[in-house]
């Protein structure tokens, strides 16, 4: 399928995606993918050859920042540093939104609203939401990989 | 403080150069890759900590900073990077969430350019950056050119202003100076000035018309350019030049004015150094002869209008000249600005200079033209704007010649200034300045040839006599030019052998179809100083004879020619000492300093060479005019060659001379104590131009060689043409 990708064009490509996406396994109520094949189509074009690998290099990016930024959040949320945790929504927030998990970066811009205007409580069922989108961007970004790797050997 | 940078800008070709900071690596990535692709060249960093290290070495085109950042955030880092040196103009783009005012307001604070909110539309972003980046560009030549502008200003003494209307207030109240502006007064840039502290700079006596001219500029919503004299605060005196251009709102009513001032002191000293020179003779101060000819111009304007007489003086100091030449010219500029001194009291001299239209402020006014000048050289005229007649004339002229009586001091010895003084007056004598001045002339010569040291109101029987040397004078000029001279060469005959034993040359004017004889010609000659010249002609024609080699070896005994035409330098002392036999002779007569009245040295000088030159050696036969006292030499009857040229021929015949009358002049003793005549004929010899140009003389062969014949032996004249 993403041999596809270069021949014919954008279109066709961001389409088997987002099917191949949807079919891949990720249980969820919502109708909605998890990472917004438009918002990935933007990605794609700012490499539309791939020399760069920059799609990979994003993802890769976002993965390990992910995983860096839950961690920190997590942290400040145990220790109370609302601050703290209002920071890390905020950069997961627009980083989110790059990629296209819309879901994830509403939430931390929904945390991060709230924290700034000092509603913790009303940010904490929010919190544990995020925990969950989390993990399903996580492992979306995961296969979205695991096919790139898969497609570049 | 970038101008450097601005014109690495210049260079269009070249990628833009952007540090990007931002702690999202994802946006970094893609916000980086979005650009590159859009033609940037970027650099990326995670945080402001790391930025600023950068920047310690690198100046990008544009710094893009996300404002939310851990650590230093975009703020503090460009609060940080503001204070950089090299960094103030640099632009920042920070960038901010959708919905976050507060970053956008602090954005502007901290000293962000601009702001972007952060988004995927990577366009909107690239083509933001471009903006700036051109903004930039604008602003730094801008300020390129305003520091041109300053540096210009400052050069030039300049700066600029403006002046307006200040609400519900007087329309010349506002005023505000550049800081150019304000160090042409002296001020400082922080100094504040007021229209009111201007007006105290300027004398009061200049401020009351100044104003009344704002008044009337400000009616009429003309231009201001004027120039202002002014004292600064600091005590120093500036002529500022103001000039201003008004402005216009909307409804087209006249605002405000807008313009410079410029200290014009020194162009202003310049100017009227300028002209100062212009005007006036830069040795004595006085009028020169384009300030007096101007003066004179409008005095007869005057005397025309007003119906009275003007009065040119023409005073010419008498033997000026040998002052120069004996005591040296720093003493003749000395007794110059002593005699200008002088005649400066005669009259009501007027020191204004005038240029353009005088005010004729009054029916007196051409009062003022009243002066004396200096025309040049010892010539000064004074210029009397109304006489009744000329007794008021002579008046003045007797004033002068009184003035100048008393001995001048100078280089510590009494001289005599005498002066001579022709009087002209309009419009008896002349219509024109031009008419006045020749007249004036005229008189002043008739003054000098009467023995000069007087005064002498021009009459037409004095320029009747004047035009007819005048004449002469001129002709006289050319025919050196035109080589209208010649030479005419008169045989010497041993009266006791018969022999010739030389030639004399004798000078003659080919005027025309007439062959004018010296004694018409040479005292014009000798008064106007072409003798001088004529004496080098003959010299130089003598020097080619001589050079000659057949003519060395048959030269004739004497060589009257090369010495009797041997010019006399006035400062050599005349080596033979054999001429002393003028009236004036003796040492009072050679030291006229002292003794003024005496003759000009140097005119008995021309005298006597003159008298060399031409007077001994004029023995006419038959067309002597000059009298008895010539000596008369007859030849044989049927002889003598009366028909032009026809001498030579003659010259073997053995002539019987007899002389008459005052012979005993041509009759010198020769070495072997032998009397020698000359001049045997009618023509007095033959013109040695003439035979060499018409190839050949009677008397000579086809080839111009002399004829062999007779007692010629010591004067062959072969190859005449060789004489030329």
């Amino acid at each position: 399928m993403l041999t596809l990708q270069g021949e014919n064009g954008r279109g066709l490509t961001t389409q088997g995606a987002m099917v191949d996406l949807n079919n891949s396994g990720i249980e969820g109520t919502a109708t909605k993918p998890v990472l917004d094949a438009a918002c990935m189509a933007e990605l794609r074009a700012l490499d539309p050859d791939g020399k760069a690998q920059l799609v990979k290099r994003v993802l890769a990016t976002y993965q390990a920042s992910l995983a860096k930024l839950v961690g920190q959040l997590q942290l400040a949320r145990a220790e109370g540093a609302w601050d703290q945790v209002s920071r890390v929504a905020h950069t997961l927030k627009s980083s989110s939104a790059s990629i296209g998990a819309l879901a994830l970066s509403g939430l931390c811009a929904d945390i991060e609203r709230l924290l700034r205007a000092g509603d913790s409580a009303s940010a904490l069922p929010l919190l544990e939401q995020f925990q969950a989108e989390v993990s399903r961007v996580d492992d979306a970004v995961g296969q979205t990989l695991q096919h790139l790797e898969a497609a570049a050997s | 403080m970038s101008l450097h940078h601005g014109v690495s800008l210049e260079a269009t070709d070249r990628r833009p150069t952007v540090l990007l900071v931002d702690d999202d690596e994802v946006n970094l990535l893609m916000t980086a890759a979005a650009l590159r692709d859009r033609g940037f060249d970027i650099t990326s960093t995670t945080g402001g900590e790391e930025a600023l290290t950068r920047l310690a070495s690198w100046t990008p085109d544009v710094v893009v900073l996300d404002a939310i950042m851990p650590g230093l955030d975009g703020f503090e880092t460009c609060i940080a990077l503001r204070n950089m040196p090299g960094f103030d103009n640099v632009p920042v783009l920070m960038l901010t969430g959708l919905d976050d005012e507060a970053s956008i307001n602090r954005a502007y604070q901290v000293g962000a350019t601009d702001f972007f909110v952060k988004a995927t539309q990577w366009s909107l972003l690239a083509g933001r950056l471009r903006y700036l980046l051109r903004a930039s560009r604008t602003r730094q030549e801008l300020e390129r050119s305003k520091a041109k502008l300053a540096r210009a200003q400052d050069l030039a003494r300049m700066g600029s202003f403006d002046w307006w209307q200040e609400e519900g207030r007087s329309f010349v109240n506002g005023l505000e100076l550049s800081e150019e502006g304000l160090r042409v007064f002296g001020y400082g840039p922080d100094d504040r000035v007021n229209l009111r502290d201007m007006l105290r700079m300027i004398a009061p006596t200049d401020r009351e018309p100044l104003v009344r001219l704002a008044r009337q500029i400000l009616y009429q919503v003309s231009v201001i350019a004027t120039d202002v004299p002014m004292t600064l605060p600091d005590g120093r005196f500036r002529i500022i030049h103001v000039e201003a251009e008004p402005e216009f709102d909307e409804h087209g009513h006249c605002c405000a004015y807008t313009g410079i001032v410029q200290d014009v002191t020194d162009r202003r000293i310049a100017e009227d150094r300028i002209r100062h020179l212009a005007n006036y003779d830069a040795l004595t101060n006085l009028p020169n002869r384009r300030q007096l000819i101007w003066r004179a111009e409008r005095a007869l304007e005057f005397g025309r209008r007003l119906g009275h007489q003007v009065a040119l003086l023409l005073i010419d100091l008498d033997r000026f000249k040998v002052i120069n030449d004996t005591l040296g010219h720093a003493a003749g500029d000395e007794l110059l600005m002593e005699v200008a001194f002088r005649l400066r009291g005669c009259v009501r001299h007027c020191e204004q200079l005038f240029e353009g239209v005088i005010e004729t402020a009054g029916s007196r006014s051409h009062r003022t033209l009243e002066a004396v000048g200096r025309l040049g050289g010892d010539e000064f005229v004074a210029l009397l704007p109304e006489v009744a007649d000329e007794a008021d004339a002579q008046r003045v002229a007797t004033r002068i010649l009184e003035a100048l009586r008393e001995p001048v001091v100078v280089a510590g010895q009494d001289c005599f200034a005498t002066a001579s003084v022709g009087i002209a007056l309009f419009p008896r004598d002349g219509n024109t300045v031009a008419d006045l001045l020749r007249n004036s002339d005229v008189a002043m010569y008739a003054v000098k040839s009467q023995g000069r040291n007087d005064a002498l109101v021009y009459t037409p029987r004095l320029a009747g006599r004047g035009r007819e040397k005048l004449a002469l004078e001129s002709a006289l000029h050319k025919a050196i030019e035109r080589d209208e001279l010649v030479l005419y060469y008169q045989p010497k005959v041993d009266v006791a052998s018969g022999k010739m034993v030389g030639v004399e040359a004798l000078m003659r004017w080919r005027r025309g179809d007439l062959l004018i004889q010296p004694a018409d010609f040479i005292p014009v000659a000798e008064e106007t100083g072409l003798i001088v010249p004529m004496s080098e002609w003959l010299r130089r024609f003598h020097r080619r004879e001589h050079a000659q080699p057949h003519v060395r070896a048959h030269r004739p005994d004497r060589a009257d020619l090369g010495r009797r035409a041997r010019r006399r330098h006035p400062a050599q002392h005349d080596p033979a000492g054999d001429h002393r036999d003028g009236p004036d002779e003796g040492p009072a007569a050679r030291d006229p300093v002292a003794a003024p009245a005496h003759r000009d040295r140097r005119a008995d000088r021309r005298r006597r060479l003159r008298h060399r030159l031409f007077v001994a050696r004029l023995p006419h036969v038959a067309a002597d005019r000059r009298g008895q006292d010539r000596p008369q030499l007859r030849a044989r009857p049927g002889r003598a060659a009366t028909e032009s040229c026809g001498c030579y021929r003659d010259h073997r015949a053995r002539e019987v001379a007899r002389p008459q009358g005052g012979g005993r002049r041509c009759r010198k003793p020769t070495a072997a104590g032998r009397a020698v005549r000359r001049g045997l004929f009618a023509d007095a010899g033959f013109p040695v131009q003439q035979a060499a140009a018409a190839g050949g003389h009677p008397g000579l062969d086809g080839a111009g060689r002399a004829a062999p014949q007779g007692s010629m032996d010591s004067c062959e004249l072969q190859g005449a043409d060789r004489y030329r």
